[in-house]
């Protein structure tokens, strides 16, 4: 399982991949949180309702979620597509790319398409070990992933 | 059922407005879950659309957030700050005359 202190690990790699507001982060974490208790309260098993709350992860969207803190003035947020799970995890995705502090715009479209994968695998993280004591493997699988 | 996101750039902002200046503060999760009940689940705000969006006009000062923790962890509440409500209130009365005229243009009587 992750513990706080890995917690607060990513929540650092988050700051240095461009998400650098804590209430930014914050306010994503709350939002996936909700959205899976409700699914609970409604009635889903959790199995179930951590699917389909990852399945609802706005991957491209993150993207500008971890750039609002100067977004350009020209360019609306995007409506994006449903991104599928666990197809989206790249398996590739490791740690040290989160620490070459690269900035998602000056990549290219592989490179983002890495680094809001990685923000999203944080995010979710966060989500998972605070909330899921009884998804231990989805849990030890993203621990393994970020290297933690 | 998601066939509506180009309709929804460029106008998300005023939906964000006239939502909030509708129900009062709301969150973020609260916002996408009314949008998504008042169309009968046509229209889905996605949060990595909604958060920059609320950002933006809060950075504006349309609107202003506050934060409470609620069941352990911090939630951000927006709500359309009261300097502003004749900005918010025109901004939405435009977009509703648009979309009447759309509605002229896309279904003109004989």
């Amino acid at each position: 399982m992750i513990d706080t202190n890995q917690v607060s690990a990513i929540q650092h790699r988050i700051a240095a991949q461009g998400i650098k507001q804590t209430g930014q982060l914050e306010e994503l974490v709350d939002h996936y949180l909700t959205s899976l208790e409700c699914k609970i309260e409604n009635g889903e098993v959790p199995h179930q309702a951590l699917l389909a709350t990852l399945a609802e992860i706005d991957i491209g969207g993150l993207y500008f979620f971890a750039d609002a803190n100067d977004p350009p003035s020209n360019i609306e947020p995007p409506i994006t597509e449903q991104t599928s799970f666990p197809e989206a995890w790249p398996v590739e995705a490791t740690s040290k790319e989160v620490s070459s502090g690269f900035g998602p715009r000056q990549q290219s479209s592989e490179a983002t398409t890495l680094s809001f994968n990685i923000i999203t695998h944080m995010v979710l993280a966060i989500c998972i070990s605070k909330t899921l004591p009884f998804n231990r493997v989805i849990s030890s699988r993203l621990a393994s992933r970020l290297e933690l | 059922m998601f066939a509506h996101k180009k309709f929804l750039n460029g106008t998300l902002s005023t939906i964000l407005l006239a939502l909030l200046q509708e129900n009062g503060r709301m969150y973020g999760y609260e916002i996408c879950q009314k949008a998504r009940q008042a169309t009968d689940d046509t229209i889905h705000l996605t949060e990595g659309a909604i958060y920059p969006a609320l950002h933006k006009l809060e950075k504006e000062g349309l609107i202003s957030s506050s934060k409470e923790v609620v069941n352990g962890r911090t939630r951000k509440y927006y709500n359309v700050n009261q300097q502003s409500i004749e900005e918010v209130t025109s901004q939405i009365d435009m977009l509703s005359k648009f979309a009447g005229h759309l509605q002229t243009l896309l279904k003109p009587t004989a």
